[in-house]
């Protein structure tokens, strides 16, 4: 039986940086590392060992999968990784509880939000 | 040094894990820009390897990272409900039930009579012809039947390159995982590999340290051993590559550099040595000629 994605939350910040990454598109670990610095505009540097850590865990939860390389790549030995059906649901559940969270705080200080 | 250390501590990370992982890991390194990023990565690495050691026993062992099938589409599979073994007693007894159902059901077959006939499948058109075929379209002279083949199932360059592998003891002992591909991180790894199969411990290895084979007690005089020990050192191409003065032995100096030597076999420019990269080339091309050659009988129809 497929596990709720509320099982999951909340989420790492290295898990949903990962997942966040992988939303886009099937990359491999270097390219996972590259889109969590640009996303994070240079904030989130995830070391090798952190981001392989944590991608197995996400592979063992079945949030991510791996997958074949694109075309013109085939001979390459990197490993190309994707979000799951259940990875994509458990991301939009955690992006739905942060966006709360955002919003009940953006209240209680009285901040302006962003459009 | 900075990548050699690298490696190292890759090496004493839990096997699963460099498995799967470690390629990728050293190709980050080899992005890195300068040393302090490169001095960042060890300290990570370091931190990687306790935390595998110490806080992830469940991937000690290699898991399954396939896509998981999709809902309703599922392939059957054997699994319990229950994630406890049952108790031995209880085994047994299934055991037994089982056992006596399958007795029962065949005394009743054969005892039964008419009475179980309608239980039986099959019993009402239990005779040949049951599934009538039609000749009316075969009615003009000299029809052929034409068998096309398909490829191989297995790959006979795959074949021949673990024959080759098992009998040279340099890429038996330079393919640590027994994939028949000498990947970057094994290349990498060569010199430490290759001192090894030193046994005489004089620094360098000799064409017999490579493999070539000698009967002991033989008489081979020492000009015509000396062409056997050319001729073993030219025709196995990843020995050759790394006879970089054509001495016929690699020395202590061709085993350091046998990272670079060996890279200059890589034709395709993918990081890793393929069968087809190591494979001395009249094998290869005749094995391609083979794997090309279509296949097709034609019979007389009968």
């Amino acid at each position: 039986m497929r596990p709720s994605s509320d099982e999951f939350l909340p989420l790492q910040p290295a898990m949903l940086h990962i997942l966040l990454a992988l939303a886009g598109e099937k990359l491999h670990g270097y390219g996972i590392m590259q889109e969590i610095l640009r996303q994070s505009e240079g904030r989130v540097d995830l070391g090798p060992g952190t981001l392989y850590d944590n991608l197995q865990r996400l592979l063992k939860q079945r949030l991510v999968e791996e997958t074949s390389g694109p075309r013109d790549e085939p001979n390459s030995r990197r490993r190309y990784y994707r979000l799951s059906s259940l990875g994509r649901a458990v991301l939009t559940a955690e992006i739905t509880r942060l966006d709360t969270v955002v919003h009940e705080g953006a209240m209680k200080l009285q901040l302006p939000r962003r459009a | 040094m900075l990548r050699r250390i690298y490696i190292r501590l890759l090496w004493w990370h839990p096997a699963a894990f460099r498995w799967r992982f470690g390629d990728e890991m050293l190709e980050s390194f080899y992005h890195a820009r300068d040393t302090r990023a490169r001095l960042r990565l060890l300290a990570d690495g370091v931190v990687s390897l306790a935390r595998q050691w110490l806080l992830r026993p469940e991937f000690h062992e290699p898991f399954d990272a396939s896509p998981a099938p999709v809902d309703g589409v599922r392939l059957p599979a054997f699994y319990t409900f229950e994630p406890y073994q049952p108790r031995p007693a209880a085994l047994l007894q299934g055991g037994l039930i089982a056992i006596a159902s399958i007795l029962f059901a065949v005394f009743l077959i054969n005892k039964g009579g008419n009475a179980v006939r309608p239980l039986l499948i099959g019993v009402y058109h239990s005779r040949l012809g049951l599934l009538p075929v039609s000749r009316d379209s075969i009615t003009a002279n000299g029809v052929n039947s034409q068998v096309k083949f398909g490829p191989d199932p297995v790959d006979p360059l795959e074949t021949a390159a673990r024959a080759y592998f098992t009998t040279n003891p340099v890429l038996r002992a330079l393919d640590s995982d027994r994939d028949l591909i000498l990947t970057r991180w094994e290349i990498d790894a060569a010199p430490e590999v290759l001192r090894r199969l030193d046994t005489n411990h004089d620094g360098k290895l000799s064409a017999e340290e490579c493999g070539m084979l000698q009967r002991a007690g033989s008489t081979i005089p020492p000009q015509v051993l000396e062409q056997l020990r050319a001729r073993f050192m030219r025709v196995n191409p990843v020995l050759d590559a790394l006879d970089t003065d054509g001495n016929f032995e690699i020395s202590a100096a061709e085993i350091a550099n046998s990272p670079a030597a060996l890279r200059t076999l890589d034709k395709n420019h993918d990081g890793s040595l393929t069968a087809d990269e190591i494979l001395p080339p009249y094998i290869v091309k005749r094995i391609l000629e083979q794997r090309n050659r279509p296949r097709v009988v034609t019979r007389p129809w009968e």
